[in-house]
């Protein structure tokens, strides 16, 4: 079954990569790569976070594909892997969620509707 | 009230290059359903994206009709729609032109709602939006992007939304 190991292995990328923007330390991150590479301690300066610390969340946003490292002598160079935002599923899901979103307000308005069939 | 509350799942494809198919099931009769879609009070409440409000400024919920609204931000930002109901045929399906205001205008899509009925007083709701081009529905997808993903980070945004508009 590769097909079906594809799609888990898949849709398992996608949840990491929406784990990973929906923290504000992460996106903080991805904000400043946009302007350009910079190492882990030019990443951790401005958020006075320790470089441990700052390191886990650079290692998720890899995991994620949307930032690449690269180790050149000592320092470890951040940069943006655009082709994480690229891919067809990236924005799918986004759609999913925001209907997902819309469905679970219409969800609460069919439920209120039901209370009020049942006393009025 | 029994609490046995579960999130229904939903679920989207893509049945062609053309079109974008968005499944859901609601504990609840067709009737109910269409009321929330024929409504314009009740689809103001929950149709407009998470961040945005919405103001429905015309809906003349009958074949021919047309339909308008509004989503709006604090900050001036607005974005139209509007459309024409082509079919109406309560409670199984509604048949809809669907366009925003965009310079150049673009083509409608259209979107059909099947309304299917299941046992135990249950709703399966299947939409089904057809594009001109798979740009357009593809740029369709994409401006989903407008909920979620975006918590004021500028440069992210704007990285986004250079991938929105394709010029990468």
């Amino acid at each position: 079954m590769p097909i079906v190991n594809h799609m888990v292995q898949y849709s398992t990328t996608l949840d990491r990569t929406f784990s990973a923007l929906s923290d504000p330390t992460r996106r903080t991150i991805l904000d400043r790569l946009v302007e350009g590479s910079a190492t882990i301690s030019e990443l951790a300066e401005p958020t006075g976070m320790s470089l441990t610390g700052l390191k886990k969340h650079v290692k998720v946003l890899e995991e994620a594909r949307l930032v690449t490292t690269e180790k050149r002598g000592r320092t470890r160079h951040c940069q943006l892997d655009e082709a994480g935002f690229d891919e067809a599923g990236f924005w799918l899901e986004e759609f999913r969620r925001n209907w997902a979103d819309r469905f679970g307000r219409l969800d609460e308005i069919i439920e209120r509707k039901k209370r009020e069939g049942k006393t009025t | 009230m029994s609490e046995n509350k579960t999130t229904n799942e939903t679920k989207v494809s893509t049945p062609s290059d053309t079109e974008v198919r968005i499944e859901r099931e609601f504990e609840a009769p067709r009737e109910l359903v269409w009321e929330c879609f024929s409504d314009p009070e009740l689809l103001a409440q929950w149709l407009g994206p998470r961040y945005l409000k919405m103001k429905v400024e015309e809906y003349d919920f009958r074949p021919g009709g047309k339909w308008r609204y509004t989503h709006f931000d604090d900050e001036g930002n607005e974005y139209f729609f509007f459309g024409e109901f082509l079919e109406l045929e309560k409670p199984d399906l509604m048949v809809q032109t669907f366009n925003f205001v965009m310079d150049p205008p673009i083509p409608p899509a259209i979107d059909r709602l099947d309304l299917i009925e299941l046992e135990g007083g249950r709703t399966r709701l299947v939409t089904t939006s057809t594009f001109e081009s798979k740009e357009l529905r593809d740029g369709m997808i994409q401006s989903g992007m407008e909920t979620g993903v975006r918590e004021g980070n500028e440069r992210l945004d704007e990285l986004l939304a250079r991938k929105l508009s394709g010029d990468s």
